[in-house]
């Protein structure tokens, strides 16, 4: 169990306009869990990761792990890096180029300071993780004899091997080829699942952070503004800023018709009149400025004058552009008065040009806050 | 016969790194207007053949035409410097001159070209407006992000007016979302003025979504070259198979008569029957499927094409697409489904594919 | 209480107060007998100060140093440039030369170059000989004056500029000139525009690099200068203070000067090299520019690499050789080489005093390298961490390039007549002598090789477990030790290449190599001094080649860039 209460560390100045660092973060994370902390450049996420790892020094806040306790703002009390027990992943691997493959994973087990271990026992350890990895055999092998994907396995085998109870990883995956890419996703989670370890993970790739956490926490300079597991996030973002971020999300401005409660459902007026029926997470009063964000997927484009169905809202528009993704037909309409996205099947026809209706049911219009 | 409306032609290239064959004898062809886009691996050869045309690497034997000249010909021993080829380049590093302002990177160009000074302000102008950097004219280049620096090379490029445009991976070192609207932008542009593009990039997403025709390449040579849409429903090889989007390979044993529907039997290297369709050259030991063309059944479906029972081993979320791991017997299946179609992870389905999406390979 | 159990700071301590008892004594001492008079009880004064610039001509002697600084730096830029260039950034053939070249004058003691050049330059040498026979009256060169010296000094310098313009010019990014290539610009436009402006910076701050130790230079103006009556302020400086009695005020007030001066210059070059630094490319996958073809130039500038290996190198050597050949010192001559004899070679092999003089010279050398890498080992890991006290030992350790060379002298002599320490006179104190002067150097070197190494691999093993003395033990030391082993090799060489610091500390019992090269020819003995300093020259290039070796292997170059 990782406690994490109102973590701050703030730094003096940066070179960009933006302060950097991480402010009053919180969250609870069950034995077991893959947390991921998304949020572009800049945001905090690796300041709180490297808080989590020991490499900085929090200004304020608490750190617990289990029944230990890591940092305490309050005492002034700080677990030192290198007895904290944890397993990390860097960006760049930091596979140690001197030694071989199995010195490098061994090398947690010699330095340990709270047990001594065998060598034979040294040797089981390290082979087992290896295994996990799926690269047996490779012990032997000079450590700069690796392509960067085995580069990524052999740390993350290193960062296992002493069996930690917290297990920590920097946007392991941004150095790797797109394909590549998607196919480490599945294995890391499915490890991470198999070995059990709480874990923290740093992303700036929303579709990532959906594929593969338990939970995320969304973040922007220096806070967190959600948190919540990948659905949540995705289909009730909390601001227009998780919004965006998350997706390519539809941004449409209206006004409340009338007052509905926290979780109903009502109509918003758009700026050129038409109304929509959408959902209302937070409840709101008559005659106030809403944002609807509607996910492109939730969008079906039908030919205009096709039939409408009960409960589903239809916007009239015209096809500016359509994108063949492979899987999806992307399509830009031009509707309300803005740019909507939306997609149609593959093998659709229609032409730029053409007038469609965008068909959405209510809740998939979800009312968001401003940022 | 060189036609006028090819603007960029390609035969028989070939470039050697030493001992190593980094292009093997790449025969390709540009319309003018056209966005081509090479797209493969790091390692084959997209690159190299690039800065070929660019005049950036000696080739070792073939021809390359640029706009009706020969600009490379080994047979004529040819080979005209890079300046004098009509090209433009947009650099994956973008190679914005740090010591001099916004303004002077993009009039560059025009002014080695000994154009009036009016005209250069004119054109400057223009195309900063086109990529909306009008406001950072006078900006020292050293002080501009990552996407600002972006659009500072593609407004250089397009500076004086070429009528060929070369891109090397101009949107790999940006963020994931950036890369997304650029890419829009790029094919706005290049649309809207009419330049001839040849793209290259190792995004199968990128290069689907904004070419006019895809040339899959891989260790040196051309796997296939169609339009995105071809290249994704009929993938000619296993590799490209493998590398454009996410298509399960099965294996097995295609009948060689066709059925009264046109569909073709297909025995899995397990014992299952497929129906699938009839390939072109294909040697029919196995089957090319993309995961978004196959649909998921609650059990008892069984008049679906090519409907098999099969188990949800792991699902995973991804926002606007949830993947699945499906256990089925010949072995695991990668399913794509929309965002609310939800199976619970252990739970028996029916997965169900057309004959028409069953690439023969 | 708990902050000093913190074990860098401990160590950044223990380091800082060595460095600080090495470094401050002699800055304080040597500013202390500027402004104290002379005599039994000293009084505080500014008549030192005041004689400068009255009595002994003060104003001509700083003049002399800037135009003497001035003109070598910019031959030696014109020169290594050129040489620079060609090699790094074109296909000229016999590039080899150029590095063959380079390796050699770094084991070759500057004081023998010098004493080679004023033979080939001199009134009996070759030059002025073939001048003669073709019909000319007197001599066409008169190597004893202001232009004889920046001429000698300018060539003394070329390899080095050579060694440290081509790591900027290899450090080119390709694809800066390509995109000048594509939008329009021929080679040479790309060259003027683009390539030259981007090094800019760079040269700049090597000019001002060079000038700042042309302004240190003593070789040159003690053996060519001294005898023409023209004075820099470095050999002002040693004059004062070999006179009978020595002018240690007086010395004292010109060194002060002297640091003044560097001082200034000194902030002038962090601030350009910092600016340098902006300008090399960022993005990690540049990779470098293919050579220009030269076409048909290329034998011209083939012919121009062996130009230079032949004036900077092959001729002083063959120079030397026939001195060493000689029984005295005679021009180029038929006759001469009648009466070629070994009994040079034969006095430096036989005389014991010679072979203690190499052994003595090599063992304060060794010792003094190992000490300094020791230091910088740690001064230069926690600078370059930004560790606690980082900075300050940054700049205590680079303290002393603020001293050229005579001045260190002077200011090591002062602290240490006062210091209880039985080390005047001997081996040791040239040794101290050597560890202050190059310090900078030691912690250049391992401050570049700490940034070469990702910070996250020294992160991994903290996380993993290692405490600091663990991490530094079995990831930095092991990583660094080609970085190391270069700077103790460089170190090495170039103490032995300095007169400047050990001409003033060298007494009749502890001599090194340099001191005895220019004592022979103080003496008049050309033919000894030429043949033991090519012997020693032979041994050191052997280290010169290993050096160079080493470095290209661990990827640093020469000053650790």
């Amino acid at each position: 169990m990782l406690t994490v209460t109102g973590l701050t560390r703030v730094f003096a100045n940066n070179f960009d306009a933006m302060a950097g660092g991480v402010r009053d973060a919180s969250f609870n994370l069950p034995a077991g869990t893959f947390f991921t902390l998304l949020g572009p450049s800049g945001c905090g996420k690796t300041t709180t990761l490297r808080c989590l790892a020991g490499l900085e020094r929090p200004d304020a806040g608490f750190i617990g792990l289990d029944d230990r306790v890591l940092f305490d703002g309050a005492s002034g009390a700080m677990v030192p890096v290198h007895l904290r027990g944890i397993g990390m992943v860097f960006q760049s691997y930091a596979i140690w180029p001197h030694m071989t493959v199995f010195e490098n994973i061994a090398f947690p087990l010699r330095v340990s300071r709270d047990r001594s271990y065998g060598r034979e026992e040294i040797a089981g350890m390290v082979d087992q993780a290896l295994s996990t990895v799926g690269l047996s055999g490779y012990g032997p092998r000079p450590a700069t004899r690796l392509s960067g994907g085995q580069q990524q396995r052999v740390a993350l085998a290193r960062a296992i091997v002493h069996q930690p109870k917290l297990l920590l990883l920097d946007e392991p995956l941004s150095n790797l080829d797109a394909s590549l890419r998607e196919d480490m996703r599945i294995e890391l989670r499915r490890l991470q699942q198999q070995i059990g370890i709480t874990t923290v993970y740093v992303t700036h790739d929303q579709s990532e952070a959906l594929a593969m956490s338990d939970q995320i926490a969304v973040m922007d300079r220096g806070r967190i503004v959600q948190l919540a597991a990948p659905r949540a996030i995705y289909f009730t973002p909390a601001n227009d800023f998780v919004a965006r971020f998350i997706g390519a999300a539809n941004l449409l401005v209206g006004t409340a018709e009338a007052r509905v409660a926290t979780g109903g459902s009502g109509m918003v007026r758009l700026v050129d009149g038409i109304g929509i029926i959408c959902v209302f997470p937070a409840g709101i009063e008559a005659g106030q400025p809403a944002t609807v964000a509607i996910r492109p997927e939730s969008i079906a484009v039908a030919p205009a004058n096709g039939p409408t169905l009960a409960g589903v809202n239809a916007l009239p528009g015209i096809l500016q552009d359509a994108s063949f993704l492979g899987a999806t037909l992307r399509c830009d309409v031009l509707a309300a008065g803005q740019l909507l996205r939306a997609v149609a099947a593959p093998n659709a026809a229609f032409a730029p040009g053409a007038a469609v209706q965008l068909q959405f049911a209510a809740d998939a219009a979800v009312v968001v806050e401003a940022a | 016969m060189t036609e006028p409306d090819l603007r960029i032609e390609i035969e028989d290239l070939v470039v050697n790194y030493g001992d190593v064959r980094a292009v093997d004898r790449v025969s390709l062809s540009v319309k003018r207007g056209e966005l081509v886009t090479l797209l493969g691996p790091s390692g084959c050869g997209k690159t190299t053949t690039l800065r070929a045309v660019a005049g950036l690497e000696d080739p070792s034997g073939g021809m390359i035409r640029v706009n009706g000249r020969t600009v490379y010909s080994a047979a004529e021993r040819r080979n005209m410097p890079a300046e004098k080829r009509g090209v433009s380049m947009v650099f994956q590093s973008y190679a914005i001159w740090p010591h001099m302002t916004v303004f002077d990177n993009v009039a560059y160009g025009l002014k080695v070209r000994k154009v009036g000074r009016a005209e250069i302000v004119e054109n400057v102008h223009r195309v900063l407006d086109l990529v909306q950097m009008r406001q950072y004219a006078d900006r020292p280049a050293s002080k501009l992000s990552g996407g600002q620096q972006q659009r500072v090379a593609v407004a250089r490029a397009i500076a004086f007016s070429p009528e060929v445009l070369l891109f090397d991976e101009p949107l790999s070192n940006l963020d994931a979302k950036l890369r997304v609207t650029m890419r829009v932008e790029l094919r706005e542009l290049q649309k809207r003025l009419g330049i001839t593009a040849l793209y290259v990039t190792h995004d199968q997403e990128e290069a689907l979504a904004i070419s006019d025709r895809v040339i899959v390449m891989n260790g040196g040579r051309i796997e296939q070259i169609d339009t995105p849409e071809e290249i994704y429903r009929h993938p000619g090889s296993l590799f490209v198979a493998e590398f454009v989007g996410n298509a399960n390979v099965i294996e097995g044993q295609a009948e060689t008569t066709p059925g009264r529907d046109g569909s073709l039997g297909f025995r899995t290297a397990s014992g299952q029957m497929l129906r699938v369709a009839p390939g072109r050259n294909a040697s029919g030991t196995a089957v090319a499927l993309q995961a978004a063309y196959i649909d998921l059944f609650p059990p008892g479906r069984s008049d679906a094409p090519n409907a098999i029972a099969g188990t949800i081993h792991r699902r995973m979320f991804h926002g606007d697409f949830i993947q699945y791991l499906v256990d089925w017997p010949c072995g695991q299946l990668l399913v794509r489904r929309p965002p609310n179609d939800l199976f619970a992870e252990g739970s028996a389905v029916v997965v169900s594919f057309a004959p028409e999406y069953c690439v023969l390979l | 209480m708990r902050w000093f159990l913190d074990p860098r700071l401990l160590t950044s301590l223990i380091v800082g107060a060595i460095l600080a008892v090495l470094m401050l004594p002699p800055l304080v001492m040597l500013v202390q007998g500027s402004v104290l008079s002379a005599g039994g009880s000293p009084v505080w004064t500014l008549s030192h100060f005041r004689d400068l610039f009255t009595a002994h001509r003060g104003l001509e002697t700083m003049a002399n140093s800037i135009v003497f600084a001035g003109g070598s730096t910019l031959l030696s830029l014109l020169i290594g440039g050129v040489m620079a260039w060609l090699v790094e950034r074109t296909n000229a053939p016999l590039r080899g030369l150029a590095w063959v070249a380079t390796v050699i004058s770094l084991g070759t003691p500057y004081v023998l170059h010098v004493v080679a050049w004023l033979f080939l330059l001199g009134p009996v040498g070759p030059f002025n000989d073939l001048y003669r026979m073709l019909g000319g009256n007197g001599n066409l060169v008169q190597v004893q004056s202001m232009g004889g010296m920046i001429l000698i000094e300018g060539f003394l310098w070329s390899p080095l500029v050579f060694l440290l313009l081509g790591a900027t010019f290899r450090a080119a990014n390709a694809d800066m000139e390509e995109a000048a290539r594509i939008s329009g610009a021929t080679v040479l436009q790309t060259v003027w525009r683009i390539s030259i402006r981007l090094a800019m910076p760079a040269i700049l701050a090597l000019a001002l690099f060079v000038f700042i130790r042309a302004i240190g230079a003593f070789e040159v103006p003690a053996l060519v200068g001294i005898p023409s009556r023209i004075y820099v302020l470095t050999t002002a400086v040693y004059d004062s203070m070999t006179r009978m009695p020595p002018n240690l005020g007086y010395a004292s007030a010109f060194a002060v000067v002297m640091v003044g001066l560097v001082s200034v210059l000194l902030h002038f070059y962090s601030r350009l090299s910092a600016n340098a630094e902006k300008y090399q490319s960022v993005t990690g996958k540049g990779y470098r520019p293919r050579p220009f073809d030269l076409g048909a130039w290329r034998w011209a500038a083939g012919g121009l690499i062996l130009l230079n290996f032949l004036v900077v190198l092959v001729l002083p050597l063959l120079a030397l050789l026939w001195l060493s050949l000689q029984p005295y010192s005679r021009g180029f001559s038929l006759a001469g080489m009648k009466s070629l004899t070994a009994d040079n070679y034969r006095a430096v092999i036989e005389a014991p005093n010679y072979l203690e003089l190499a052994a003595n010279s090599l063992i304060v050398a060794a010792g003094a390298a190992s000490v300094i890498m020791l230091l910088a080992a740690f001064a230069g890991w926690i600078a370059a961490r930004r560790g606690p006290g980082g900075r300050t030992l940054d700049q205590l350790a680079m303290l002393s390039l603020v001293f050229p060379g005579i001045v260190l002298g002077v200011a090591v002599m002062e602290v240490y007549l006062r210091v209880p320490l039985p080390i005047y006179g001997t081996l040791w104190i040239i040794g101290i002598a050597y560890v202050i002067r190059f310090m900078p150097f030691g912690m250049r070197y391992v401050y570049a090789g700490v940034l070469q190494l990702h910070i996250e691999l020294e992160e991994a093993a903290g996380v993993a477990g290692a405490g600091y003395l663990t991490v530094l033990r079995r990831i930095v030391a092991p990583l660094l030790t080609p970085a190391m082993v270069a700077g103790w090799l460089f170190i090495f060489l170039i103490a032995n290449k300095e007169l400047a610091i050990a001409v003033l500390l060298a007494s009749p019992g502890s001599q090194v190599a340099a001191v005895a090269v220019f004592d022979l020819w103080v003496n008049g003995q050309g033919g000894e001094l030429a043949a033991f300093g090519l012997l020693w020259t032979v041994l050191m290039t052997g280290v010169a080649f290993l050096f160079f070796f080493q470095s290209r292997r661990g990827g640093t170059d020469i000053y650790g860039n």
